[in-house]
């Protein structure tokens, strides 16, 4: 049962929505060439949102995320997250937003090596300066709630891909963050694992109702969020929404 | 961050290990090198002192400078007393140096002739690395005996007994003789002077026609290093004591010029060469420091994605450096501290001869080398060595920190 509501791009501007992408292009020169990776996007996401978003490689999928989470800056447009433009943040300003306001989740080489499970979920945690045992009891409820608690002083090199991931997902919602951004974060797990990190992110989405972006081509993935952003060629599609598939 | 850096640190063992020993071996060698040359530079100095009869002296100003007694100290013995007074001074030595030529009827020689107080400075044969081989050095009983070290008996030809005549100009200038006889032979040690002769301070005033005036007088403090800070105060003292007849309190370094400029030549010299080794050790960190950033670009830009900025992902590349200088200037100074007690317990021969030079009258010879440890050289070097290897990590620090994170994150695709 699926109840679609198409939205047309840029509706709803000047509301207070949590994200705010307003008439967002990327360009990337290429030689002569111009390769529009977003071609003048508008879309918004409210606070509490789980949305899929969905498209063929090279759709822009990718820019769209890095561009909300203030690691790359729109050519033309801007974002506003939670009121506040991103869209021409410095570096060290962006890094401070990212870090207050955002987790991460990518697709493959999220944690660093030379750090165990535990320290790689506490990472962002410390850099928010977080006291050590706050920090802890945070980080240890998470990896315990994720089903890692007995491997955590594991380094990445011995968790599985999947175990790996979800000490990524630990990561990203440690720092409290107020946006999880997720690019594929299943494309490199078997489908089995993928379905299930994904069920685990819609859990914790639930348990902390932090918002959740994420990009992904795996159309069993995309069924089990409530909002689909399509993409293509740089430009938003469609945008449905459906009923949750439980 | 630092358990970061210091994971990182070892995370090409061998690469942090090899560039480790260059850090430790050179920091060492420096350690080691500055540190002879440190004990070098004090026996020169402590030589250039006992030769000079203190690290203080008065004398008619010019005087070091000319040679000549037309400067000298009008009623030295009264001075000399009114100095010792001073609760800093430790000994006070008057003393009449003449240049002049002595005779034999068989052969001339010249030589420095120093007419010296023997109850004030009664160590000064040891002082100037002398010993007595003949007869009785400067006899009470016999003041017209002088004392030839032996190089000047061979020159004249001849043997204790015979008689000597030394001829030099008086304070106006004028030419005098005095008939004087071998009253001993002393035999020079190594370091001692070979051109000497010795007389009683009332003989070498007679025969040069300075009354009751002597040359110089040589104080001996109780601590030397505080010869600047009393130069003055004493030279207070004399001007008050006696107000024109210009003369002036100097350290030894005044007197020794050129001892000093050799010292701080040689000193600069050595830091060039050894500031010439560890700059090829400063290229090989930054080189192997830009291949860890350039390898780890990816990483570093996840860090930067996770929001550590940019400043602080230099910090995180700084850190590694630093925690590396820390660890291997660490064994460094180890190797350092061994190779300083071997040295200054075992020595370092350097042949037959060794260093052997004059800088004025001091002579200064060193046949084995030893090492002295000075808390001023070991802390230059120290902050010298972590200041450069820590500027060989500013250029990977700045690279690091411009890394844009999606760029960085793209190399895995
Ligand atoms: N740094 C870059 N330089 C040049 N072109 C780029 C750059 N980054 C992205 N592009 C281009 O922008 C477009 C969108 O890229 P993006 O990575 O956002 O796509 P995506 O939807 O995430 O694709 P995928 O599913 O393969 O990850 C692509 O055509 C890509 O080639
Ligand atoms: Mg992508």
């Amino acid at each position: 049962m699926t109840e679609t509501k198409k939205r047309a791009a840029g509706e709803g501007r000047g509301q207070d929505h949590l994200i705010d992408v307003r008439g967002v292009s990327r360009v990337y020169e290429q030689g002569l060439s111009k390769v529009y990776a977003l071609d003048d996007v508008s879309v918004h996401f409210d606070s509490g949102e789980f949305t899929a978003i969905a498209g063929p490689s090279g759709s822009g999928k990718t820019t769209l995320l890095n561009v909300i989470g203030a690691l790359d800056r729109p050519t033309k447009g801007d974002v506003r997250v939670a009121g506040r433009s991103i869209g021409s943040l410095g570096k060290s300003e962006g890094a401070a937003f990212r870090l207050q306001n955002v987790g991460f989740v990518f697709q493959a080489y999220n944690l660093l090596p030379v750090l165990s499970g535990y320290e790689n979920a506490e990472f962002t945690v410390s850099l928010q300066k977080v006291s050590p045992k706050q920090r802890r009891e945070r980080v240890m409820a998470l990896l315990d709630r994720v089903g890692l608690a007995e491997k955590a002083h594991r380094r990445p090199n011995e968790l599985s891909g999947g175990e790996q991931q979800r000490v990524a997902v630990v990561r990203a919602l440690a720092s409290r963050p107020s946006i999880v951004l997720a690019d594929e974060p299943t494309a490199n797990l078997d489908h089995k694992t993928g379905e299930a990190l994904l069920d685990l992110m819609l859990e914790l989405q639930r348990e902390h109702g932090t918002t959740f972006l994420f990009s992904t081509h795996d159309p069993v993935v995309i069924d089990r969020a409530r909002r689909i952003v399509r993409m293509d060629s740089g430009q938003i599609a469609a945008d449905e929404r459906q009923s949750e598939a439980a | 961050m630092w358990i970061l850096a210091w994971r990182n640190l070892w995370r090409h063992r061998r690469r942090t290990v090899i560039v480790g020993s260059a850090i430790a071996a050179s920091y060492a060698l420096f350690l080691v090198v500055l540190s002879i040359e440190d004990h070098s530079h004090l026996v020169m100095r402590d030589t250039a002192e006992r030769t000079i009869g203190g690290a203080l002296r008065v004398e008619g100003s010019g005087f070091s400078a000319t040679r000549s007694i037309e400067h000298h100290v009008p009623d030295g013995e009264a001075l000399a007393a009114e100095l010792l007074a001073h609760r800093e001074v430790r000994e006070a030595r008057v003393e009449v140096e003449l240049s002049g030529l002595l005779s034999s009827p068989r052969d001339n020689a010249g030589a420095q002739v120093r007419g010296v107080d023997v109850d004030a400075w009664p160590t000064v044969l040891d002082d100037l690395f002398l010993r007595v081989g003949e007869g009785t050095f400067l006899d009470p009983d016999d003041p017209q005996g002088i004392a030839l070290a032996r190089p000047v008996a061979r020159d004249l030809q001849v043997e204790l007994g015979d008689r000597v005549v030394l001829t030099l100009s008086d304070p106006q200038g004028e030419m005098t003789r005095a008939l004087f006889h071998v009253g001993s032979i002393l035999e020079v040690e190594v370091g001692g002077p070979e051109q000497i002769a010795f007389l009683r301070i009332e003989e070498a005033q007679r025969a040069a026609g300075l009354g009751d005036a002597v040359t110089s007088i040589g104080l001996r403090l109780y601590d030397s290093g505080e010869r600047f800070a009393l130069q003055s105060a004493l030279q207070a003292l004399v001007d008050e004591r006696r107000p024109d007849q210009g003369l002036a309190v100097l350290t030894w370094d005044e007197v020794v010029p050129d001892l000093i400029a050799i010292i701080e030549i040689d000193r600069a010299f050595t830091l060039i060469m050894l500031s010439l080794v560890f700059l090829v050790v400063v290229f090989a960190i930054a080189n192997t420091m830009m291949m860890s950033v350039m390898e780890r670009t990816r990483e570093l830009g996840l860090l930067g994605a996770l929001g550590l900025g940019p400043w602080a992902t230099a910090r995180l590349v700084l850190y590694e450096s630093v925690a590396k200088s820390a660890v291997f200037m660490g064994i460094g100074l180890l190797i350092a501290l061994a190779g300083h007690a071997a040295i200054s317990r075992w020595g370092i021969p350097i042949g037959e001869a060794g260093f052997d030079y004059d800088v004025g009258d001091v002579h200064i010879v060193e046949p084995v080398l030893y090492s002295h440890m000075n808390p001023e050289s070991w802390l230059f070097a120290s902050l010298l060595i972590f200041g450069l290897t820590t500027l060989a990590a500013l250029h990977p620090a700045v690279r690091a920190a411009r890394l844009q994170p999606t760029e960085a994150m793209r190399q895995w695709k």
